[in-house]
């Protein structure tokens, strides 16, 4: 029963530790909004600028 | 709302409007033929296409809104104005190559936006980070000063079809993301600490049981302590204020008993811990804080959520103007003038301005050249634009149509109309009489009760009965607070409202004042206003009367391939009818009159009855006397009139539905409109209302539910369009459409977002529902408080009890009030619900 000398305190600095990042992910706005970011992991990541191509046929200014 | 395609209609690709003339704009994207309506929705899209972002289309829930047509423009540079920069740009902290603002976005309608706006301005050279939030419309954008300008990336935002203005916060805003933040913070804590606690808690408890040597024991009521300690110093804060500002005020609140029981129970478990005798109840003082908590949390976003638009009617206006640097004498010359972008608060009453086609106009003025139409949506709730030209007033908010405008400011500031609305908003807001609720009173009277009973429960034990059991005073006083906790009492209507008002958003509904759901019990008379709420604020063609030989299909062929070429609402009437076989040549717009043009090599006119009718005859006097009341155009040649068009603006599908409805349950029906033109009373006496007021200034319809009120009635008014404002703030029940302005969405207790009429129905009957939630909760708190305390205060719940009967009654609360946005309900809401959907999916 003595480990719990240590292992209790170790769990409380795990816990401290889980506040302070909690606290850091409050602050830089992590929280604020929860709609965008859930659907966001449905959107593709990699996006590679002019794969694709488009034609104009009035004009190509681009 | 879904788009309807018919057969052959062709619709833009980027904004889902449909395409009037066939083949004028298109665009091969991804290998594709694509149709656009205008040049702007294709640049738009194309850009979109070429930076490989097109799975946008993909994603997004609903269509774009249409572009603005000024993609272009020169009005960016000023964004790299330093001293216009000083108001909203801030250099970092750490390295001051780089500097970051938050821009208002507008035009985001889905999370869809929020992907594509990131992706594409990140991807811009020079450009840091870039975070978007929908929800506040707001984009937050840091980049190198040397890599990359402000107006680039400003430039970049409008070739995606969005407008960016630089972001300022007000203070309420500040405080919501201040007070969000704090809430998350103490949640958080008492989340943490309560896992913790309550592990230590079964260990204890099955030390217990089993038998633990004391050292042990203490060490983990020493480290319980340790953690509890912030839940009660921190996260229960909220709870100790507001006990004290009840306490100081002389009306105990809710929270007082919570303060206490937590103060109590925690102090008694310290004492427990030092003393080593006695229980500690750490894990309830935890478990409690942080269920509370959560409940507040839950109801502040809530809150939030419906205040996020932006509570300020300035913010219609635009942060730039262009400004005649020289003020020329000929009058004639002034559109080819010497101009330059400025900030507007440079701008000074006597300097002369240039408003350019579809921009904002930013300063009340008079107009000393040029000629258009000029949308007042946003200020009157009217979509019909009004014709101006020199000598016309023009009001800073309103929208400049297709022409080209030159004004003379007479306000600025604070002098604007605008901001006189504003005051008489915010006057009407403090009119608004505060209905003190229930059940404060009542927990007032309850907390003080409660008090007394542990107060009486502590000296009866400890000097009436004396001996042994003056031991066991103070525990026993602690099980009749813990028990009675009024926990239940104090969930019982918020966790109804929040279960009834996350039912609603499903509906499209959102209510904003909780008190609607009381007061709508009390409604005797529903107000309506037209144009935008009971008629979808769009025009459309009542009847044909051609007056020549040709036939009326013919006549509406002929005048829809006229009015393809015009963007006015009026020609929006035509455009489901395809010109087969009409070929129109040599346009000409005359901007506020109608518009001509060649059709097989006869010239016709089409618009006002003195314009077209100038064709065939130019002695004015004699112009064509329109058939009948209400909205007509004529079509003429030079042989004389063709025929003529009746126009109206259509009444909503669910319109008569919810009327009768109304009327079917004996609720009075009006209607009042700032329209004069006749329709209103048409249109109260097709839906056979009781009554009908038309013409009616803010002012008249203001007094017209005085006097409604005087009378004795509770009044529900369903509104559109900021003029309505200080109606809505009055009516007993205010509800807004979704096209509603964005103001008009702040102030009114419920939103339609859907648009769907009805939806008030499922408002009127949850709202039922959740009355009778509520009292079944308060009916169960009080009967679970009347049974326990008594048993609390013989001595026969212990403490450890009396928490786990507290836990069980407030879940039994909120597992009750969870049945409001489950699938409880009556038939006769389901019925609503279906017929609902059918009217979104139709």
């Amino acid at each position: 029963m003595n480990s719990i000398y240590i292992l209790i305190p170790i769990a409380l600095i795990f816990t401290a530790i889980a506040i302070r990042a909690f606290f850091w992910a409050v602050d830089n706005n992590q929280y604020d909004d929860l709609d965008a970011a859930g659907q966001s992991i449905l959107f593709d990541d990699e996006v590679v600028p002019g794969t694709t191509s488009a034609k104009t046929p009035e004009d190509s200014s681009d | 709302m879904l788009q309807k395609t018919v057969a052959d209609e062709v619709v833009c690709f980027h904004c889902g409007l449909p395409v009037a003339s066939g083949e004028r704009f298109c665009a091969e994207l991804n290998g594709v033929q694509n149709h656009f309506c205008c040049p702007a929705c294709r640049a738009v899209a194309t850009t979109i296409v070429d930076c490989g972002l097109s799975s946008f289309y993909q994603f997004q829930t609903q269509s774009m809104r249409a572009v603005n047509q000024n993609v272009h423009d020169d009005t960016f540079s000023l964004f790299d104005d330093l001293e216009f920069q000083t108001r909203f740009v801030s250099v970092d902290d750490d390295d001051s190559r780089y500097v970051s603002c938050d821009l208002l976005i507008e035009g985001m309608h889905c999370t869809a936006c929020v992907w594509l706006l990131e992706k594409y301005i990140d991807a811009l050279p020079g450009v840091e980070t870039v975070n978007v939030s929908f929800n506040e419309q707001r984009a937050a954008i840091k980049w190198k000063t040397e890599t990359v300008c402000l107006s680039v990336i400003v430039a970049a935002i409008n070739r995606l079809g969005y407008t960016a203005e630089p972001f300022t916060t007000d203070l309420l805003q500040d405080s919501r993301i201040r007070e969000n933040h704090l809430a998350l913070r103490r949640l958080g804590v008492a989340g943490i600490a309560m896992m913790q606690v309550g592990m230590f808690a079964i260990a204890l408890h099955a030390g217990a049981l089993q038998g633990i040597e004391v050292e042990y024991r203490d060490f983990i009521r020493w480290i319980s302590l340790l953690v509890a300690a912030p839940v009660v110093l921190y996260s229960a804060q909220p709870f100790f204020i507001g006990a004290w500002r009840g306490a100081v005020l002389k009306k105990p609140g809710m929270d007082l008993p919570v303060a206490i029981a937590i103060g109590l129970a925690f102090s008694a478990s310290c004492r427990a811990t030092v003393s080593g005798e006695g229980d500690v109840y750490f894990d309830s003082v935890t478990m409690f804080t942080f269920l509370l908590l959560l409940g507040r949390y839950l109801e502040m976003r809530a809150r939030h959520y419906s205040g996020r638009i932006s509570s300020n009617l300035s913010s219609l206006l635009p942060s730039t103007a262009i400004r005649f640097t020289s003020l020329s004498a000929n009058a004639a010359m002034e559109q080819h003038g010497e101009t330059q972008a400025i900030p507007v608060y440079q701008i000074a009453v006597g300097d002369r301005v240039l408003v350019k086609s579809g921009q904002v106009i930013p300063v009340d003025g008079t107009i000393v050249s040029g000629e258009s139409s000029v949308n007042e949506a946003q200020l009157t709730g009217e979509f019909m634009p009004k014709f101006k030209a020199v000598g016309d007033v023009v009001v800073a908010g309103t929208v400049n149509g297709d022409g080209v405008l030159t004004i003379d400011v007479s306000a600025v500031g604070k002098n604007l109309q605008i901001e006189s609305i504003n005051t008489l908003i915010s006057k009407a807001q403090n009119r608004k009489p505060r209905i003190a609720q229930i059940a404060d009173q009542f927990a007032g009277f309850f907390v003080t009760a409660v008090l007394a009973f542990s107060l009486f429960t502590y000296i009866f034990w400890t000097y009436v009965a004396g001996g042994e059991h003056a031991d066991r005073a103070f525990w026993i006083m602690l099980s009749v607070l813990v028990v009675s906790c009024p926990c239940a009492l104090s969930l019982a209507t918020p966790a109804a409202l929040t279960a009834a008002g996350n039912r609603l958003r499903t509906h499209g509904v959102l209510v904003t004042e909780p008190q609607v759901w009381e007061k709508i019990k009390t409604i005797t008379d529903v107000v309506f206003d037209k144009t935008g709420t009971l008629t979808k604020g769009e025009l459309s063609l009542l009847a044909t009367k051609p007056i020549g030989p040709i036939s009326s299909e013919r006549c509406v062929e002929i005048a829809s391939a006229l009015e393809s070429f015009s963007n006015h609402p009026i020609a929006s009437v035509f455009s489901s009818v395809k010109g087969a076989g009409v070929d129109v040549k040599n346009v000409t717009i005359c901007t506020g009159e109608g518009l001509q043009g060649t059709v097989n090599d006869e010239l016709y006119r089409i618009g006002r009855s003195d314009y077209a009718s100038r064709l065939y005859d130019h002695n004015v006097a004699v112009s064509a006397i329109a058939p009948g009341l209400g909205q007509w155009i004529l079509m003429s040649n030079s042989k004389g009139p063709v025929c003529w068009f009746q126009l109206q603006d259509s009444l909503r599908d669910d319109a008569q539905e919810l009327v009768s409805m109304l009327q079917g349950r004996n609720y009075k029906t009006h209607l009042v409109s700032g329209d004069s033109s006749g329709e209103a009373q048409l249109l109260s006496e097709k839906l056979e209302m009781d009554n009908c007021v038309a013409g009616a200034s803010p002012q008249e319809k203001v007094d017209y539910f005085r006097a409604l009120q005087s009378e004795g009635a509770k009044v529900m008014i369903l509104g559109d369009g900021i003029n309505d404002i200080p109606v809505l703030a009055e009516a007993d029940v205010s509800i807004a459409m979704s096209n509603a302005s964005s103001l008009a969405k702040t102030h009114a207790d419920c939103i339609l977002l859907s648009g769907n009429l009805t939806s008030v129905a499922i408002l009127m009957q949850l709202a039922k529902s959740t009355r009778k939630i509520i009292k079944q909760n308060i009916a169960w708190a009080v009967a679970y408080n009347l049974l326990v305390i008594p048993l609390a205060m013989l001595g026969l719940i212990p403490p450890y009890i009396a928490a786990v009967g507290m836990s069980l009654s407030s879940l039994v609360v909120i597992l009750n009030a969870l049945r409001l946005q489950g699938f409880g309900n009556t038939d006769q809401s389901s019925a609503m619900q279906s017929s609902v959907l059918q009217g979104q999916l139709s």
